[in-house]
């Protein structure tokens, strides 16, 4: 049970930002992942929790206090490496006792510590065995039950995931948030799996370039990405340029779209509108829209990947339910729901017929002219 | 495991395999056989394969020799010494090199070659001098001094090798599990770089144990150790006498030998090797 | 209750937190690194450069006033500015030249053969399967761990006029020239101490070449020598010339091995550099043999750091 606060972290590397002046909370019992490409600076904030680097400015707080001035090794928080980072010359017993040594604790509270930490991560009756005995997943738990085993108020992972195959991933995955929730611990998770975090994370946190692009929910980052990074880079998106014209409509490539209400745009202005595969609808030829070809269907299963090609125009990616008939050559599309974005930033959403269009949060980064 | 390309033929193979092996199993132990031969040898003339007849006299010569006894005991007292000492000396710089960032790092690491490249016997006569004015000539720590010269690349490329080869992951670990600096040297990265710190030592040793012409030039007559009065032994007294001589002198060896074996040898020497 | 911020327009702004630097002093990593690499680095300095400066100056005509030692009845060049006429004086002497000449014959045969077993044996070990390569795996590190006295000893006693070798080509019918007090013996005894480092180092640059390597040139249909010229070779180079330079320093500098198993004239450096010191009273000249030999031995140095440098590994 422990709050994380990161107030304005900054860590440069020459004249790079590695991490841009990034500020965050974690609530109690949260689990945060932060998300991003290589190199976008992620794993470089969770080690600046963890103590590993120094940041150049900033500070960390767990639960109101400053530890940005501590040691790793004084810090109450607790790493799963990547590679789990196991020290091979000792035996599982010794790897998950570490600590609980270092901290004079009698022998039976070790054991009995040592034995709950394994069972907890599935590993009862391990104790005895050296790292170069056990697979992958198992070097896992036991780096996980390392890392509970001393009751840090914030657990920190590290890409823990990503040396395991692709199904055991997404069992593990499931094992980790289902310890992290009996557990209850505060936690942050980072990855540059999308996948991997829209399915684990109370909340996400996208970086690029050092700078924390938004923090949201799952849902919420999907549905609204507050930039275009972050349209771009979760799930697909066609991505159009378009313009406000002085009727108050929206120009985005061949099609015409209403301008949400509340928008905060200036006629004329320059934007780029983002549109969800899922967003569009597809009919027959002739239809209300713009017309176009379909020139490409790919079955998915439960649901069907169809290339639209309308001239002058990047082709779009559509995606349509398995129960619509639809027929190679001519047909009608036009988009439901769509993000108008100006410079980078989101300025509006275009909500379908029906639905009450929703503001634009005011959470979101950094908006233009702010 | 079938690695057939480096000749077609299997049988072809095969066979020049075993003529590889004998012909460097003959080339290698043959003329130590011979010698473990000369060593129980009494009368032993050309052209025969065996000698005539056999004897344990110049065994029981050796160990009643006094120069030979004094020999064995400066020679097992200086290399153990001297591998302590150069531990002590290059461990910390092996470490340094691992894992410190720090000016002329690397010019350092290779500048330590220079005991390697200069002719011993050029340097010795230098060094004797300096010795002499140091009051060092003729006394133990001047020949631990003077062996010592041969055993700093091995004790500190080969070990910092093995530093270099510990994740800085698994010290991390030991930090985010409560372990401060030192405690993290001590616990983990010693113990998982302690088998190339093991290797180096023992080639430390060897060096050292081997070494013969600064130990006679810094040493002599006093010091003897068994390689230096080696020399005078080839060249002053019958086989058998030089032979017995040299399988004492063998055995510390042969017995790092299979210890050695056991530590990778292959790995951590040719890591230390290949520069940084 | 949750708020994030982040951004460079944002940052100006921003009221930082009263902490804005608790970096650890810069200075403290490199002082400790120093501090710590300098014991031998120190050692080096006190027993290798200051005695190998002393030398060369000594042998370019600076002799120590006060070592007594050089006072007496010594033929010696002293000059109060340096000078090469030891060297010139060295270099006219056709004795000399002949050590010279002995010196890089005997290292040129056994730096190429050391390579050449080295490399079919550590290419046996690599790629061939079986009992066999265990065995030569255990017998080549044997010569590492024998002491070098004792090998050359051996190898007299076996290789030399009338001794086992003769005796056994003889039981078999054949003749034999003996090797010993030439050159060949010189170099027998260097391939012989020699060849387990040369094993060590190309086998472990041999372990380094991934097996996709050579089964995709096998694929292609590339025959074993090319395999061997166009993968194997190229890619073990650093090793190969860590070989190289290591052995060429060994022979250069070699003494035991040389003064055991060599002629009596001409002699190799090592021993020649004896001689001149000790039997024919010409510190000077020894001193000019070991420059020499240490500038040949700097030219094998500066090859392997030029090697090792550019496999990547930075600082």
């Amino acid at each position: 049970m422990a709050r994380l606060e990161l107030r304005n972290l900054v860590k440069q590397y020459g004249a790079v930002y590695a991490v841009n002046d990034v500020s965050l909370e974690v609530g109690d019992n949260e689990l945060l992942c932060l998300l991003g490409p290589s190199g976008c600076g992620k794993t470089t904030t969770l080690r600046m929790i963890g103590g590993f680097i120094v940041p150049d400015s900033g500070d960390i707080l767990i639960d109101g206090a400053s530890i940005a001035r501590l040691p790793p090794e004084r810090r109450p928080t607790a790493m799963v490496f990547q590679r789990y980072a196991l020290w091979p010359h000792m035996n599982v017993f010794d790897n998950v006792g570490f600590g609980l040594q270092l901290r004079r604790q009698s022998k039976a509270d070790v054991a009995r510590a040592v034995k709950q930490a394994l069972d907890l991560v599935g590993l009862p009756g391990f104790d005895k065995r050296r790292p170069s005995q056990l697979s992958g997943g198992q070097q896992q738990r036991v780096a996980l039950a390392r890392a509970l085993v001393l009751e840090p108020r914030i657990l920190l992972l590290d890409e823990p995931l990503s040396n395991l195959d692709a199904q055991l991933r997404i069992r593990m995955r499931e094992e980790l948030t289902a310890i992290q929730r009996r557990v209850g611990i505060t936690s942050v998770f980072v990855t540059h799996d999308q996948e991997e975090a829209l399915s684990i994370a109370d909340r996400i946190g996208v970086m690029r370039d050092g700078v924390l692009q938004q923090v949201a929910s799952p849902t919420e980052l999907y549905a609204r990405p507050a930039t275009l990074f972050v349209a771009t880079f979760i799930g697909i998106m066609n991505v159009l340029d378009g313009r406000l014209a002085g009727d108050g409509r929206v120009t985005a490539g061949p099609f015409t779209l209403p301008a949400p209400a509340g928008a905060r745009l200036a006629s004329g202005q320059q934007l780029v509108v983002g549109i969800r595969p899922e967003d569009f609808q597809l009919t027959g030829p002739g239809g209300e829209g713009v017309q176009a070809r379909v020139t490409q269907i790919t079955d998915l299963g439960h649901y069907r990947r169809v290339t639209v090609e309308i001239p002058d125009t990047k082709p779009l990616t559509v995606f349509t339910s398995k129960l619509q008939d639809l027929p190679f050559g001519a047909a009608t599309i036009q988009p439901q729901r769509a993000l108008f974005y100006a410079d980078e930033q989101l300025a509006g959403v275009m909500e379908p017929a029906g639905t009450a269009a929703a503001p634009v949060p005011s959470t979101s980064v950094g908006a233009a002219g702010a | 495991m079938a690695k057939s390309w480096f000749l077609g033929v299997p049988e072809l193979r095969r066979a020049l395999g075993v003529i590889l092996v004998l012909a460097l199993g003959l080339f290698l132990l043959l003329p130590l056989l011979t010698m473990v031969v000369w060593a129980f040898a009494d009368v032993w003339r050309y052209p025969h394969l065996l000698p005539s007849s056999y004897s344990l006299r110049w065994w029981s010569w050796v160990f009643h020799n006094g120069n030979m006894t004094k020999a064995i005991f400066w020679s097992l007292t200086t290399a153990p010494v001297v591998t302590l000492l150069s531990a002590v000396i290059c461990l910390p710089a092996a470490y340094s090199f691992s894992r410190l960032n720090f000016p002329g790092r690397r010019f350092f690491f290779i500048s330590l070659l220079a005991a390697n490249a200069f002719p011993k016997f050029g340097l010795y006569i230098s060094i004797a001098t300096l010795f002499f004015r140091l009051n060092l000539i003729n006394t133990f720590w001047g020949v631990v001094f003077i062996q010592m010269i041969n055993t700093l690349v091995v004790m500190t490329w080969i070990p910092a090798a093995g530093f270099d080869s510990v994740p800085r992951e698994l010290e991390e670990a030991g930090r985010d599990s409560g372990a401060g600096p030192f405690r993290v040297f001590w616990r983990i990265t010693l113990p998982i770089a302690m088998p190339a710190l093991i290797v180096g030592g023992i080639l430390a040793f060897l060096a050292a144990f081997d070494e013969a012409q600064g130990t006679f030039i810094v040493g002599a007559p006093r010091i003897t150790t068994m390689p230096v009065l080696m020399y005078t032994l080839v060249t002053n007294y019958p086989e058998p006498a030089s032979a017995v001589f040299s399988i004492l002198l063998a055995v510390p060896s042969l017995v790092l030998l299979l210890i050695a074996r056991r530590f990778l040898l292959a790995g951590y020497l040719a890591a230390g090797f290949k520069g940084r | 209750m949750v708020r994030e911020s982040s951004g460079h327009a944002r940052a100006v702004e921003a009221v930082k937190p009263a902490l804005t630097s608790y970096k650890p002093a810069r200075w403290r990593e490199p002082a400790l690194g120093l501090l710590l690499a300098s014991p031998p680095v120190v050692v080096v300095l006190l027993l290798i450069a200051l005695p190998a400066v002393q030398a060369a100056l000594f042998s370019l005509g600076q002799v120590p006033q006060d070592n007594a030692a050089y006072s007496t009845g010594m033929h010696l060049v002293s000059s109060p500015t340096l000078t090469l006429a030891v060297y010139r004086d060295l270099l006219s002497s056709p004795f000399f030249r002949a050590d010279i000449k002995l010196t890089a014959v005997v290292t040129v045969w056994s730096v190429v053969l050391t390579l050449l077993i080295g490399y079919v044996l550590s290419l046996y070990v690599r790629f061939a399967s079986g009992r066999l390569p265990t065995a030569v795996r255990s017998l080549y590190l044997l010569p590492m761990f024998v002491p070098v006295v004792i090998a050359s000893y051996a190898l007299i006693t076996f290789y030399v006029d009338r001794g086992q070798l003769q005796a056994l080509l003889h039981a078999a019918g054949l003749g034999y020239k003996p090797v010993i007090y030439r050159a060949t013996g010189i170099i027998i005894g260097q391939v012989w101490a020699n060849i387990p480092f040369a094993v060590l180092m190309l086998g472990s640059g041999l372990d380094g070449i991934p097996q996709e390597l050579v089964e995709a040139a096998q694929d292609v249909g590339a025959s074993p020598w090319r395999i061997l010229w166009r993968i194997v070779v190229p890619l073990n180079i650093v090793p190969a010339l860590i070989v190289l330079t290591f052995t060429f320093i060994g022979v250069v500098g070699s003494f035991t091995i040389p003064f055991l198993l060599g002629p009596n004239a001409p002699q190799m450096l090592g021993v020649a550099m004896n001689a001149y010191f000790t039997s024919y009273q010409q510190p000077q000249a020894a001193a000019a043999m070991a420059v020499m030999a240490f500038l040949a031995c700097a030219v094998a140095g500066g090859l392997y750091v030029w090697g090792t440098s550019r496999t990547g590994r930075t600082v």
